[in-house]
């Protein structure tokens, strides 16, 4: 069934050759106006910074502007080449706002290689291009694992070292963020409130391609000697640094820009385009978890690009923000990235926190268990998340009156970490619990982000955390919570609501394994982090003390099986969705969410009326319980 | 055996008594286990009164998270047994619960609790002496007798730790030796990035900032052994950025650092006056 | 309004008042991101100065002309106001208060840069001067980027004032779902760029006058 039914053309009308059709706006121009754009800011820079800065040029051997400008004209060609430009041109020129012809433009896979305004197919867009990206980040936590199996002796340079320990953080910091609520929310959050779309389409498939953008420069940090201060970026450092710490500029520059857009979009959409009866109180949990995410991205991301600009400033045109002999303060960086970096780690818990509590109903067939208290712990969370930022510079020297507030607020925050787990803990209760592959996932959500919480307990004691500031005991606790929550509860997300997504059955028996592997080797790898913590290890370190290599080895390894688990997954997904394609039915978990009465695949329009919302999100235990109404665009063709 | 041959209330007032009294048993065995067996070996140790304090506080903190991570699990696992679908072909649903105040309400007031009372507990004991951590340049947690502590400068830079002390000449040493049962005040800064100068068994952890004077204090105990390592990336050579340091009696402290004194005395005459913060030039900046 | 591609009649369309909802909504956030944005060097301006690390916040003579500062900060505010005031009234009214807000908007950002190339300091003299050129430089950037947003209104407007008979003899006094859009976008953005300027006035009086 064509997910184009209701207005593609006619079997018979004549599609054009390939060659002819990848003529225009798409990927593939964009790349080329990408790369011309880059040599055009790259030379531009070179005049620049060649006359008047010439002594920078010939002492540090590199030309930051040159960089900078690079990057940005390289992204504006990527971005025009896609066909950004042409809508704001039109704009520009009086006409009227409309999204006509863009829908019933491209159908087939070419969609996914250009600028789209179908919500869902921005949604898969997401989910392959940040799977990419994981999966790079991942490759680099391999190779981390593989240095550091040996104190002494090395497989990659110290420099290659930090770079891939600053690749794999920002992989999955930056792109990352947009990891649930890129492929989900774009996909859900127009359904599951009846709208057929985004507020901003536009600007939809404008934040996955700068996210792409993103990506890639990253990557090519590579060819500027890499970065040396990590995900974090500390300044003065990244002022000393090589070329690489440019792209790293650039990346999180322009993961904000997508990040801010991306937020902004989900808001305007849920808060303007509820159908009738969508009101606040039956908003489905996770539709609140992405709302609190969003209102953090909106925020917190414009800190960050502020703080980044600052930082390219000084690398290029010799300001002193961060530069104590010169006026600046190493302190203000740290402040300033802070408070972007805090509610950015809750970007990345609130999705972990919809997801489950949104798949938990449907697998224990109870209602969702203390609707409001879950929501008020998706708020608070959220608003709570602003407030707390000085935890990560408790020893830092940096206002150390203030200390007692911060570690005040922090402790407080796990007051509505504790209403999520409630609201779980309330929704298993008196269930009959069906153990799916979605639902195991979601059980271990709660395992792990267990752990991560009460270690978080620790580091909010400033005493407890003078030992494990900056140590191992610190990535132990993130990564519990970000991998063992936020990880965990996206693969229960994508095991859940890929058959909707594609169509297509995930292999069940694949699935199992895949889980157990991964549960397994994920707390084989990452408990003893907190021992390596407690025993004096810090962060970032090529090397350690040797009586600590027999825990370093076992990591290693659970790390490697670890690796294959994921690959696992990547094998059933390439299996079961391009190879077996075996159709999946219209509502294989008997949910009673809107997503799943509508017919699979979706159509282009999704509804054909608007929904009109009469129920509780959550109807089950009870008999005859009203399903939302719907009638589902273009069924039947 | 609970679930389905019971009415729904007395099936659920057991299952809640059966939950309870699993938890009470877990915690009754676990939290002492936790405490007495775990609790003298947390880190870091009894080096010094800082880090006996921040063993007194992981403790604390040990103790109570047991009971309540053990809660957690034991109503997961209970409820995954006692509530698993043993009839699928049934196609039921489970029960209608949608929320409970009073169950709402009394956790409230319990996780509130909680959380006031670990962070009351862990802001006093942070504001006795600091807790070996560093404090900036006006440090408020000062322990007494504070003003004649013996005053070690820690220098960082890419990627050594050097020490310097002012009371014995300004003399610039490579090594650190500390007397025992000593009030000592550390004064940690960097010449060039951030760096973090972190004494392990002293307990002690310091970020070492360009341009600021960050303060921490520790009160020594017996001799022994520590390890000093950069805790914050500080560049390439980060992780290689790590000496020893030993406690020694004082006397023993006292012919070290006089033996230093002399070793150094060309080079101290040629350094730059002792201060608080140092701004060397050139700034190595980017291009 | 057309807001998807052409539905079938039987498609029912969406509710018209969302769009321009969400435009006008989406102006409100957008203060609230560049909020955010401007805060990180209103903090730096006051952190600095407060630390004067190494007594390095100002290296010599570092006071930008008023003389030049008031009228670019002036110029932004009054356009935003005369935009601001005329967004409630008929469109044939807001055409040339936009003209009047694109005119100032980019007589202060060349002001700006002509500023630049008269100050006795440079980016390098220190905390102060380092928010200086920050501050002023991505605001000027914005305020660019912010006059796109202004000329759609104006060229919209053109656009509508050259339909106007047509529309009149269709229908009388019912504004359409069209007219409702471009209301909101004049709505939305005359209110944007009222808290813009308003934002560049806190950046005369902290950077010229404090």
């Amino acid at each position: 069934m064509s997910a184009a039914a209701a207005t593609s053309p006619g079997p018979m009308s004549a599609r054009a050759p390939l060659w002819r059709r990848l003529i225009g706006f798409n990927l593939l121009t964009g790349i080329a106006l990408g790369v011309g754009g880059w040599f055009l800011g790259h030379w531009i820079g070179s005049e620049i910074h060649g006359e008047s800065l010439a002594y920078f040029a010939e002492t540090a051997g590199e030309n930051d502007i040159a960089i900078m400008l690079g990057y940005l004209l390289g992204v504006i060609g990527f971005l025009i080449g896609l066909g950004f430009a042409v809508y704001p041109v039109q704009r520009l020129l009086g006409r009227q706002p409309t999204l006509a012809e863009r829908e019933s433009h491209e159908h087939g896979l070419l969609r996914y290689f250009s600028l789209s305004t179908d919500h869902k197919v921005v949604a898969k867009q997401y989910m392959v291009g940040v799977g990419f990206f994981f999966f790079i980040g991942g490759l680099n936590a391999m190779a981390i694992r593989t240095e550091l199996l040996q104190p002494n002796t090395h497989v990659f340079g110290a420099n290659q070292y930090l770079t891939l320990v600053g690749m794999h953080g920002s992989m999955m910091m930056g792109i990352f963020t947009s990891g649930v609520l890129g492929p989900f929310a774009n996909w859900l959050v127009p359904i599951m409130i009846g709208s057929r779309r985004m507020a901003f389409p536009r600007i939809e498939s404008l934040t996955f391609w700068l996210l792409m953008a993103a990506g890639v420069v990253l990557i090519t940090t590579i060819f500027f000697g890499g970065f040396q201060t990590g995900w974090t970026g500390y300044q003065p450092l990244g002022d000393q640094g090589t070329a690489g710490y440019d792209a790293y500029i650039g990346f999180f520059a322009l993961v904000g820009i997508s990040m801010t857009l991306l937020g902004f979009n989900l808001i305007v959409t849920i808060v303007t385009m509820r159908a009738p009866g969508m009101i606040w109180s039956r908003l489905p949990i996770f539709v609140w978890s992405v709302l609190a995410t969003a209102g953090l991205m909106v925020l917190a991301a414009p800190t960050l690009i502020a703080t980044l600009l600052m930082a390219a400033m000084d690398r290029t045109v010799q300001t002193a923000f961060f530069i104590p002999g010169q006026g600046g303060s190493p302190y203000l960086f740290q402040n300033l990235f802070w408070v972007f970096g805090h509610p950015e780690v809750y970007v990345l818990a609130l999705p972990g926190f919809g997801i489950v509590l949104e798949l938990l109903p449907v697998f224990t067939r109870k209602p969702l268990w203390g609707y409001r208290l879950a929501v008020a712990g998706m708020l608070g969370v959220g608003i709570l998340s602003f407030f707390v930022w000085q935890h990560h510079l408790f020893v830092s020297g940096l206002n150390a009156d203030l200390r007692p507030f911060f570690s005040l607020s922090t402790e407080l925050i796990s007051i509505p970490t504790g209403f999520i787990y409630l609201c779980a803990l309330g929704t298993l209760w008196r269930g009959r619990i069906r153990f799916t592959v979605p639902m195991l996932f979601c059980l271990a959500w709660a395992f792990n982000f267990l752990w991560g919480g009460v270690s978080g307990i620790f580091l909010s004691d400033v005493p407890s955390d003078v030992t494990t500031h900056g140590s191992f005991f610190v990535m132990a606790h993130f990564h519990y919570t970000i991998m063992g929550g936020l990880i965990f509860a996206f693969f229960a997300a994508i095991y859940y609501w890929v058959p909707k997504m594609y169509g297509y059955k995930l292999s069940e028996r694949l699935g199992k394994w895949h889980f157990w592997i991964m549960f397994l080797a994920f707390n084989s790898t990452f408990a003893p982090l907190f021992a390596l913590g407690f025993l004096g290890m810090p962060r970032r370190v090529v090397t350690y003390a040797t009586n600590l290599q027999g825990l370093n080895d076992w990591v290693s390894a659970s790390a490697y099986v670890l690796g294959l688990s994921l690959l696992l997954f990547l094998a059933n997904a390439v299996w079961s969705l391009v190879f077996k394609r075996e159709p999946a039915a219209r509502n294989p978990w008997q949910s009673k969410s809107i997503e799943w009465q509508l017919p699979t695949p979706v159509p282009l329009h999704d509804f054909e009326q608007l929904p009109v919302f009469d129920g509780d999100p959550y109807p089950y235990g009870e008999e005859r319980a009203p399903l939302p109404a719907v009638a589902p665009a273009g069924e039947g063709a | 055996m609970s679930g389905y041959g019971r009415t729904q209330d007395a099936s659920s007032r057991h299952d809640a008594r059966n939950v309870t009294l699993l938890w009470l048993l877990a915690s009754a065995i676990m939290t002492p286990i936790v405490v007495f067996v775990f609790g003298p070996h947390l880190p870091p140790g009894h080096g010094s009164n800082e880090a006996a304090g921040q063993v007194m506080d992981n403790t604390v903190l040990l103790a109570t998270a047991t009971p309540i991570a053990l809660g957690v699990l034991v109503f997961i696992a209970y409820s995954l047994w006692a509530f698993r679908e043993r009839e699928p072909h049934l196609q039921a649903d489970g029960a209608a619960l949608r929320g409970n105040s009073s169950v709402q309400f009394w956790w409230i007031v319990a996780t509130t609790t909680v959380a006031l009372s670990l962070s009351g507990y862990g802001i006093t004991r942070l504001l006795e002496t600091g807790a070996g951590g560093g404090q900036g340049p006006e440090p408020i947690a000062l322990p007494p007798h504070a003003s004649s502590a013996l005053q070690v400068q820690v220098i960082a830079q890419q990627w050594q730790f050097t020490y310097r002390w002012p009371s014995f000449g300004g003399v610039e040493t490579r090594e650190i030796e500390l007397p025992a049962h000593t009030l000592i005040e550390f004064n940690v800064t960097s010449l060039d990035v951030i760096h973090s100068f972190w004494a392990y068994q002293l307990g002690v952890k310091a970020d070492a900032n360009p341009g600021i004077n960050n303060i921490a204090y520790v009160t020594t105990r017996g001799p022994l052994a520590f390890e000093v390592r950069c805790a914050e990336l500080c560049g390439v050579w980060h992780g290689y950025m790590y000496n020893g340091g030993q406690v020694v009696p004082r006397a023993a402290f006292a012919s070290w650092i006089a033996r230093e004194r002399l070793r150094y005395a060309p080079a101290t005459r040629n350094l730059t006056p002792y201060s608080k913060t140092y701004f060397p030039e050139p700034q190595r900046r980017a291009g | 309004m057309e807001a998807s591609a052409p539905l079938d009649a039987r498609f029912q369309a969406e509710p018209p008042d969302w769009q321009p909802h969400a435009i006008r909504l989406g102006g409100r956030l957008l203060c609230g991101s560049i909020t955010f944005f401007f805060l990180a060097f209103l903090f730096a301006y006051f952190y600095l100065l407060a630390l004067n690390t190494n007594g390095h916040f100002r290296i010599g003579s570092t006071q930008p002309p008023v003389g030049l500062g008031t009228p670019i900060a002036g110029l932004m505010l009054i356009g935003a106001i005369v935009y601001r005031l005329a967004a409630r009234r008929p469109f044939a009214d807001v055409l040339p208060a936009g003209i009047v807000a694109l005119v100032c908007t980019l007589a202060a950002v060349a002001l700006q840069f002509y500023e630049y190339t008269t100050l006795s300091f440079g980016a390098a003299s220190g905390g102060y001067a380092a928010v200086f050129f920050g501050w002023t430089a991505c605001y000027a950037v914005l305020a660019l980027i912010g006059a796109f947003w202004i000329e759609i209104q104006v060229a919209s407007l053109v656009r509508w004032r050259a339909g106007a008979s047509e529309r009149r003899s269709r229908r009388e006094g019912v504004p359409s779902d069209d007219d409702e859009l471009l209301r909101a976008g004049i709505e939305a953005s005359s209110f944007y760029w009222a808290y813009f300027a308003a934002i560049g006035a806190i950046a005369f009086i902290v950077l010229y006058l404090v």
